[in-house]
């Protein structure tokens, strides 16, 4: 019910108290509510009301940590304007994938050290001519290293 | 206008060129002459010499290694050094040429001036040959040649 009596209106009285009439209604509603006791009391009803409220706004902004906020919301941008590096580094820097990369190494770190050396693909030197006063000669590759040694025998 | 566009850098590839046949013309044979005594007289392994023992006994069973002498030489090619080894023996070397990453040498032993041995080796650049066997002080000798360039 918004109307208790001819010329009162609830709503226009919530609007009056919230400064949303023009100028002209403004006035008329002000000079009809110091002669209405009705509206009156619907006034004061809206200023208690808006009393509760701006009361519990208060005391949770008190209780609020607005300086970690403001840290919280700026590093979320840093974050978001980092360049790639930057991101790869943070990547990186992070426990989980330390502890992959490093499983990682010990692993090829393993593998690299039991790993059998390459076998060697040529001989060390190839003998392309050998003569001279002896009784015998051998030319042998040793296996594996696969260098040559030649063996002779003088003429006594 | 093409051709004065080509003119540089085919002067530069000619200078290119000219500079590394010059520059292979000039390299130099470093070569490494160790002369060992292996013997069955004694159990010795020449702390000097691990690496070229171990090949050895790959192949053979002697229970001593000694090394007796290091002779290093630097050689351009054409060039002959000598190196004195025991028994009034002498081996020369000349490098020949350069075959891919392998050098040519000429190797000539002589004893008592005579000429005994005479070899044509190509060796692998950091590689190493093995001659040996001429008797010396109841053991046998051996001489390892070296070479890098």
């Amino acid at each position: 019910m918004t109307k208790s009596h001819t010329g009162c209106d609830r709503s226009r009285i919530d609007r009056f108290f919230d400064k949303e009439l023009g100028h002209d209604e403004y006035a008329q509603v002000r000079d009809h509510i110091r002669q209405c006791p009705a509206c009156q009391e619907a006034l004061r009803e809206n200023q208690a009301l808006s009393t509760l409220f701006r009361s519990g706004l208060d005391k949770a902004v008190s209780q609020a940590n607005l300086a970690g906020l403001e840290e919280a919301v700026l590093n979320q941008i840093r974050k978001k304007r980092a360049p790639w590096w930057r991101k790869g580094i943070d990547l990186f820097a992070s426990r989980k994938l330390l502890v992959a990369a490093s499983a990682m190494a010990a692993i090829i770190l393993f593998f690299s050290i039991t790993r059998q050396p390459a076998p060697v693909s040529a001989p060390s030197a190839i003998v392309k001519s050998f003569s001279g006063d002896i009784s015998s000669v051998m030319i042998i590759e040793t296996p594996k290293s696969r260098n040559v040694i030649i063996w002779y025998n003088e003429s006594s | 206008m093409a051709l004065k566009k080509l003119l540089l850098p085919l002067l530069a590839a000619f200078l290119v060129g000219a500079l590394s046949g010059s520059a292979w013309a000039e390299t130099r044979i470093n070569i490494v002459v160790k002369t060992v005594l292996a013997s069955h007289d004694a159990t010795f392994a020449d702390p000097q010499i691990p690496a070229l023992i171990q090949r050895l006994q790959s192949v053979f069973r002697y229970s001593s290694y000694r090394l007796l002498s290091e002779e290093t030489l630097n050689l351009a090619m054409g060039e002959t050094g000598a190196v004195s080894l025991p028994g009034k023996r002498v081996l020369k070397i000349t490098p020949v040429r350069i075959a891919g990453d392998r050098v040519e040498l000429r190797v000539l032993i002589l004893k008592e001036k005579q000429q005994t041995i005479q070899s044509t080796i190509q060796i692998l650049n950091r590689g190493s040959i093995v001659m040996g066997g001429p008797e010396h002080e109841g053991g046998y000798l051996l001489f390892d040649i070296f070479n890098s360039f």
